[in-house]
């Protein structure tokens, strides 16, 4: 009996046990508007990676706007301190999502800017050919150009998976179009996704590994906490690696890792890159939170193209700049893809 | 689930034929035996990852718990599998904006030697090692369905502690409690500075086989990154010669230091089980 009573009192000690996780584990940080504005800032000074290439001086912008800030602050003040200073970093990858609404970057694409879609495709494409939902490709009214849309990187970085097979339907087109003469890949309004996913693609128009980009990566907590340039190399994947040549379209709306694409693309002797500069911004952003349930990404590396021109913020530069204007539109022509049309009738 | 009731069945056939040839129902021989267990019940989490995010994660699920022990006369083995995957959410910031698919596999070995016996307590003593192998892996869901992932895997040896106390004299029912503290472990995916930043995984090849990759650049961590504790009580109830029933209270807490010990990991998982025992 005694026994039986010892075994009550230890299965009670237990639920006390299981009570006790304040024991293990500090409590949340406090909901108030100091604290979360102090959270928001400290992680952008530990983990955000382009204060130096964006000139901003972070601490500035503490001294700043923590004058602002009081015990008496409300949600809606705190949305507007915090709102502003994402707006100052206008990075790509820098947004703020709240319930007051959700707080951008100031894309460089103007309101009206025709060169960011496909225009009057029927005058230039072929339907009824094979589609993907991941890639869509037909060929031109020249039916030894192939035309591909790839309107977006997404899919595929979840858990242990981190690409997506979805985007391998690049090695059936390609085994399609052997004896194409050359290929236009569409990435005006690709506004990016999983990088891996868009070095896979890429990997098929290699024939050896080539340096594409560098890029560096806040690694520490200290200002200065920065790795070495670090090398993105593009490889050739895939049984088959179409070696003639490639015209890449893009406008300010190609972004992010549609952007890396572009880099690597960049990078191979018979790619030519058609259109508008692109959006300037890979940044290779994080997820956090403040515990107003707050969430904000921040930018963790700063990339550079092969040769060390930073594009973040800035772009990528075409080789040969075309725009399709809104008077290009309304008549319905779409001059960046005739340019590519026509880069690859002329070559030999 | 069918794996659950195709287990279940192999138990129960087990059992039953094991009852039919049974000729005295009254003894019941637990020296040497091998039981077999399968347990569920709620697993109870709560996380703080602060490479993700300043605040607790918490969330329960039920569990599906397997395990093997082999009970000689003066030692102890048990191979045991563990798997859940839970839901976790803030408290404080509800699901709205951030929440985590939790993956939890554990695998464990012990194998213990009587090493002291108290009659009047009728307890008895075992002293050994575990090897354990764990991996807690956690899908950050964001807005947008973006998600990024954090995990830990360790692999374990550590010193086990177990008592086994019978509730009355001569009694087949007894109540036992085991601790194990791993004292060197082999831990993958150390030093993360954030979702994306570990020197580890600088030159992983996705091209390749990750998993292996990732293995190979684990390292060897002790207490001055790791402090794990797992403390299980259970008692064996046992209702025929050979058929028990298992209920077991699994306590489990580990602080991992990532990235130069500027963060930690802290996670606490708390486990009531209750599982049907079978004396092959």
């Amino acid at each position: 009996m005694k026994m039986i009573k010892n075994s009550i009192y230890i299965f009670l000690l237990l639920f006390v046990f299981y009570g006790c996780e304040k024991m293990f584990l500090e409590p949340d940080p406090q909901n108030s508007a100091e604290q979360n504005f102090q959270i928001f800032w400290n992680d952008f000074d530990r983990y955000y990676a382009q204060f130096p290439i964006r000139h901003i001086d972070w601490d500035s912008v503490y001294t700043l706007y923590r004058l602002q800030i009081s015990s008496s602050t409300t949600e809606q003040q705190l949305f507007s301190v915090v709102s502003n200073i994402v707006r100052g970093i206008n990075d790509m990858h820098v947004d703020l999502y709240t319930p007051f609404g959700d707080v951008f970057w100031k894309s460089p694409a103007p309101g009206s800017y025709p060169s960011g879609r496909l225009i009057n495709a029927a005058k230039y494409i072929q339907f009824g050919s094979a589609q993907n939902s991941i890639i869509e490709y037909r060929t031109c009214r020249n039916p030894s150009i192939g035309y591909m849309i790839i309107p977006t990187f997404s899919g595929g970085s979840d858990g242990l998976t981190l690409t997506d097979d979805r985007y391998l339907v690049i090695d059936e087109i390609l085994s399609k179009w052997k004896d194409m003469k050359g290929i236009i890949i569409d990435l005006r309004w690709n506004h990016g996704g999983n990088s891996n996913n868009a070095e896979t693609v890429a990997g098929r128009f290699t024939d050896k590994p080539r340096v594409y980009a560098q890029f560096r990566e806040k690694i520490g907590s200290g200002k200065q906490d920065f790795s070495a340039w670090k090398n993105s190399t593009i490889k050739p994947k895939g049984a088959y690696q179409f070696l003639k040549p490639v015209v890449i379209l893009t406008s300010k709306a190609t972004a992010s890792s549609a952007e890396i694409f572009v880099m690597a693309m960049h990078a191979l002797p018979h790619v030519t890159i058609v259109g508008d500069t692109t959006g300037g911004g890979v940044g290779a952003p994080i997820y956090r939170e403040l515990p107003n349930g707050w969430t904000y990404r921040v930018s963790t590396r700063y990339y550079a193209d092969a040769q060390q021109r930073i594009m973040e913020g800035v772009g990528i530069f075409p080789d040969i700049h075309v725009l399709t204007t809104v008077a290009d539109s309304s008549k319905g022509i779409d001059r960046i893809l005739e340019k590519g049309i026509e880069i690859i009738t002329n070559s030999k | 689930m069918k794996f659950i009731e195709i287990i279940l069945i192999i138990i129960v056939v087990i059992a039953q034929s094991k009852c039919f040839a049974q000729d005295d129902a009254s003894v019941v021989q637990l020296e040497p035996s091998h039981l077999v267990t399968l347990s569920t019940g709620m697993s109870s989490h709560s996380i703080r990852d602060e490479m993700m995010s300043p605040l607790i994660y918490r969330g329960s699920q039920i569990p599906i718990e397997v395990s093997y022990r082999y009970r000689g006369l003066s030692n102890r083995h048990a191979l045991l599998i563990y798997f859940d995957n839970s839901e976790l959410n803030s408290s404080i910031t509800g699901n709205s904006s951030h929440y985590i698919k939790n993956l939890n596999l554990n695998f464990e070995y012990s194998f213990a030697v009587k090493t002291a016996e108290f009659q009047n307590l009728n307890t008895t003593v075992f002293l050994g090692a575990r090897v354990s192998s764990m991996l807690n892996m956690r899908n950050h869901y964001f807005i947008q369905g973006i998600s990024h992932t954090s995990a830990e895997q360790m692999t374990g040896l550590g010193i086990y502690f177990l008592t086994e106390t019978a509730i009355q004299n001569n009694s087949k029912n007894f109540l036992s409690v085991e601790i194990n503290i791993p004292f060197i472990s082999y831990a993958l995916l150390t030093n993360r500075f954030n979702a994306n930043v570990s020197e580890k995984f600088n030159d992983l090849d996705f091209e390749q086989n990750v998993l292996w990759q990732v293995f190979k650049k684990g390292d060897f961590i002790s207490f001055n990154k790791l402090f794990e504790i797992q403390a299980d009580i259970s008692y064996k109830l046992f209702v025929s010669n050979l058929i028990g029933i298992d209920l077991r209270y699994r306590f489990q807490y580990y602080s991992f230091k990532q990235y130069e010990s500027l963060f930690h990991s802290n996670v606490l998982n708390n486990q009531f089980l209750i599982g049907m025992m079978v004396i092959l």
